[in-house]
């Protein structure tokens, strides 16, 4: 008798199932849903740094600062145009002239613009 | 024998019209109409993502990053700089469904943008009614509707976030009113 009354709740389980079915096709036709990305890249910032020599008013060298891997375009008066593909987080440039003729040494002026691509 | 048969057909004449009379006074008719609108269903369909491209984190302080929901340009503030080379646009969905029908629309108010543990919390600037939250369907009842969705979004960018890759999602569902 036990047995037989739960195979009968059982039964009105599933049939009670039915309009459940119905109801949650109902709700998906009446509503729908879609999702979207969001997407940033942050980098971190880049610039550059002079080494100069306070005795003998000369600037030696320029630091780039960016990331390792970072190119960058520099144009200076001395160099002309250039790039660079930096090795480090920090990289110099030396500011001598191609052929190993002499740098900038006292030079009062110094333009150079560095663009990182 | 000729009075006896006028007799019997009068009393069979009456004999009928009696339960005839009182069937017409326990009864009453009337019309009820019946009606349904048949709608189509609802779908929604995103178009676009919202990509916010490549930006240069502040050197100090607390930059922010901007894209409105009417544009496909990204603006940076306070020292957060944007850089070229990345497509950058605001989110887009498609509703389509029955012509001049409302739609409830829902979405969230932030969604964050993750690489690994690192996030960023992006507000975002939907172009509906935010008070109702309701969208009515152009076109008109028996023919198709449809309607755009369109969100900007914003967050702060300081300058101790990580650089790197963020990605994330967040959901948006239409309802019929």
């Amino acid at each position: 008798m036990r047995k037989k009354a739960m195979l009968l709740t059982s039964a009105l389980a599933a049939f009670s199932g039915a309009p459940a079915f119905a109801q949650a096709n109902a709700a998906f036709a009446q509503e729908g849903s879609a999702s979207a990305q969001g997407s940033v890249v942050i980098e971190q910032p880049v610039g550059s740094g002079i080494a100069y020599n306070v005795l003998t008013s000369a600037v030696s060298s320029v630091f780039l600062s960016g990331r390792s891997g970072d190119a960058v375009s520099l144009t200076s008066a001395v160099r002309g145009g250039d790039a660079v593909i930096l090795s480090t987080d920090t990289y110099p440039v030396s500011l001598g002239r191609a052929g190993g003729a002499p740098g900038p040494q006292g030079q009062a002026n110094l333009l150079f613009l560095a663009q990182f691509n | 024998m000729k009075k006896t048969l006028a007799y019997a057909l009068a009393l069979g004449s009456l004999a009928a019209a009696g339960p005839a009379f009182a069937q017409a006074a326990n009864t009453s008719t009337d019309t009820a109409s019946g009606s349904v609108t048949i709608i189509r269903p609802l779908t929604l369909t995103k178009t676009t993502d919202l990509a916010f491209g490549r930006v240069v984190q502040p050197r100090s302080g607390t930059g922010t990053v901007s894209i409105a929901n009417n544009s496909t340009t990204v603006v940076g503030d306070n020292g957060a700089v944007v850089l070229s080379g990345l497509t950058t646009s605001h989110a887009v969905f498609g509703v389509s469904g029955e012509g001049a029908q409302v739609v409830n629309v829902t979405s969230p108010a932030t969604f964050d943008l993750s690489n690994g543990a690192n996030t960023i919390t992006v507000t975002l600037a939907p172009d509906w009614n935010t008070t109702t939250n309701q969208v009515t369907l152009l076109g008109s009842l028996g023919a198709a509707g449809s309607a755009t969705l369109n969100l900007g979004g914003s967050f702060n960018l300081p300058s101790t976030q990580a650089s790197g890759a963020y990605t994330g999602t967040f959901n948006v569902t239409v309802a019929y009113n």
